[in-house]
């Protein structure tokens, strides 16, 4: 069974057999909230990214180059899933002089691993890797590493993963159905264009996940949005200044993202990397506001 | 690997051997789990990496045995041949385990009876852990008393040996030639059925429920035939009726026509509630039988506090 980011846990297609845990997008993320922490980078690797022009650099390297070898895959979960290894392995390793084909090797790895998650029946070894060439025991080596620095943590929880337990919470009276459903794929959308932006790597995942969601109600349906944050503010597990912090993250990058006056954010800088060594029109993040970038896929 | 100092074999998991070992730095006990790999080109196995994740986040449970690190120590071999490799579980070490715990009340200086609040207790836990383990769509599919693990002082009971099933298929026997145990399998699993599901589980549960109340197996077959036999002996041979489709399984064949008997005679010292729980773990028909979550609600745990769990 596909690993699939929403339900870090399930498994098994035997799960629809359960008759009696219906309630399971309400009780799941309990004991995903107590260890989301052990799958987001350390706040040291957030820091010296922001610090470290160098540092931004690989990371931004890095991260086309995953975009570059997932494309066949055409699945911006398994990218998605490829990146978070990225960040969380850099964060445990400490490469300040990492060269560039370490770099894409590792990049290379996340994605093996990530494909080896989501879809066992298709390999990377044949992948082709402009300027280098890496057999298969280098990336097995990799992927060693990789999975021994990650303690084997490979069902990322991620933002997705609370979703819908938000959802959950919220009330909604007139075609409650369309309305979550637009919704949640807001929220989707977006949690798949703040991976990117390194201002984000500081939240845990369910702040993003809340964030998200209400950075969306905000503009599906601003009249129930007083209503939503307090269902969210409520919520145990839930920080409210953490939130608050990270919605207000969100505002600003859509601002920015709406004058595109500066070029010069980590995300942009990101998209103009990309459109130098894309031209497949697969891909089309390039242009446009952060905003409006849509993936091609939103399904997760 | 160099980190751990292999103190004994405690035992051999249904997927390989078991160690009790040392961590040389903090002098920490471990239970080291050697399972091996079969390697393709491709490097580590999918089915392996996911699974292996899996257990990595079950065993959040208190009631799953913790699951510490993965080391990973493989030998590339010459070319075009497969790697042989090894993969060691590293999990806490816990004192004992259900099968012990039961023995040395049966065998030790002072045989006697497990305190019905103990077995309550005990009973509660498994079926926690069991219901954690469901509800995340993982089968344990070998649940027998050597596979619980107790910390003694605090009568804490922890499940162990899960969620393997699929990378590393379940074996007829043991890698080293131990006969796996047919005690606790449920008769859907005997007569050959492929669609199984958490029933499996909860029958395996009801059984260990009789055991630690009889301090002996409740179906002690030693061959699928035998356990099957066992098993109608005392429940009666299922009919159609009870459990729709059973005649049509696989493995089934004509049996003697057994009347089920009183299942109070085969476990005398339960309480009545206890008796109906576990007639309830072991209906014949899976859809009938209950699950984890629904048991432990169930008026047997009317008595126990709860809040300490």
């Amino acid at each position: 069974m596909e690993f699939h980011l929403e339900h870090p846990l399930s498994h098994s297609p035997l799960h629809n057999n359960f008759n009696d845990d219906t309630d399971d997008d309400e009780t799941l993320p309990h004991s995903l909230f107590l260890v989301e922490f052990q799958h987001m980078p350390s706040s040291h690797y957030f820091h010296s990214l922001k610090s470290s022009a160098f540092l931004l650099s690989n990371r931004n390297h890095a991260i086309s180059s995953i975009i570059q070898y997932s494309r066949k895959f055409d699945d911006p979960s398994l990218t998605y899933l490829a990146v978070n290894y990225l960040d969380r392995f850099l964060s445990s390793e400490d490469m300040p002089q990492a060269k560039p084909w370490i770099l894409k090797l590792i990049s290379l790895s996340c994605v093996s691993l990530s494909a080896k998650m989501r879809k066992p029946e298709m390999s990377v070894s044949h992948l082709p890797v402009e300027g280098e060439f890496f057999d298969a025991q280098m990336i097995e080596r990799m992927e060693n590493v990789i999975l021994g620095a990650l303690k084997w943590r490979m069902r990322s929880v991620t933002p997705f993963s609370f979703l819908a337990f938000f959802i959950s919470l919220f009330e909604l009276k007139e075609d409650p159905l369309v309305l979550k459903h637009s919704l949640k794929s807001q929220a989707i959308d977006l949690t798949f264009n703040l991976q990117h932006d390194i201002r984000f790597l500081e939240f845990k995942p369910s702040v993003i996940a809340g964030a998200a969601l209400l950075f969306a109600s905000f503009e599906l349906c601003p009249l129930q949005f007083p209503c939503f944050s307090n269902r969210i503010y409520q919520c145990t597990y839930v920080n409210k200044d953490e939130l608050m912090e990270c919605y207000k993250a969100i505002q600003e990058r859509d601002i920015v993202g709406e004058n595109e006056a500066s070029s010069e954010t980590a995300v942009n800088v990101l998209d103009q990397q990309f459109s130098s060594c894309e031209s497949d029109k697969s891909i089309t993040i390039t242009a446009s506001s952060p905003k409006r970038r849509k993936t091609s896929t939103r399904r997760c | 690997m160099e980190k751990y100092e292999k103190l004994e074999k405690v035992g051999e998991g249904t997927y390989g051997k078991v160690y009790k070992a040392m961590e040389k730095g903090t002098g920490k006990l471990v239970a080291l789990k050697k399972t091996r790999l079969e390697m393709d080109e491709e490097g580590i196995p999918p089915t392996a990496l996911r699974e292996i994740s899996l257990l990595q986040m079950l065993s959040t449970s208190i009631y799953v045995v913790r699951l510490l690190c993965v080391e990973h120590v493989h030998q590339p071999s010459t070319k075009s041949q497969s790697t042989k490799s090894n993969l060691y579980l590293v999990f806490e070490y816990l004192d004992t385990d259900l099968k012990k715990f039961i023995d040395s009340y049966r065998k030790g200086p002072n045989p006697k009876p497990l305190e019905p609040f103990l077995i309550q207790k005990l009973m509660f836990q498994l079926c926690k852990g069991v219901a954690h383990c469901h509800s995340h769509g993982v089968l344990h599919r070998d649940l027998k008393p050597q596979n619980l693990l107790l910390v003694k002082d605090k009568e804490l009971l922890k499940i162990a040996d899960l969620g393997l099933g699929r990378a590393f298929t379940v074996p007829l026997k043991s890698y080293t030639h131990e006969i796996v145990t047919l005690w606790y399998r449920a008769p859907e699993v005997l007569l050959g059925s492929t669609h199984y599901s958490t029933g499996v589980d909860m029958w395996s549960v009801g059984c260990i429920f009789a055991e630690m109340v009889r301090r002996q197996a409740l179906f002690p077959g030693d061959s699928e035939f035998q356990q099957l036999l066992h098993i109608f002996r005392l429940l009666g041979t299922p009919t159609e009726q009870q459990w729709p489709g059973v005649s049509t399984l696989r493995d089934w064949h004509v049996y003697p026509k057994w009347e089920p008997q009183d299942l109070t005679l085969a476990v005398p010292s339960l309480s009545p509630e206890g008796v109906d729980l576990l007639t309830k773990l072991l209906k014949y028909n899976p859809a009938e039988r209950i699950s984890a979550k629904t048991a432990l609600d169930h008026p047997y745990f009317d008595s126990l506090d709860k809040s300490q769990f």
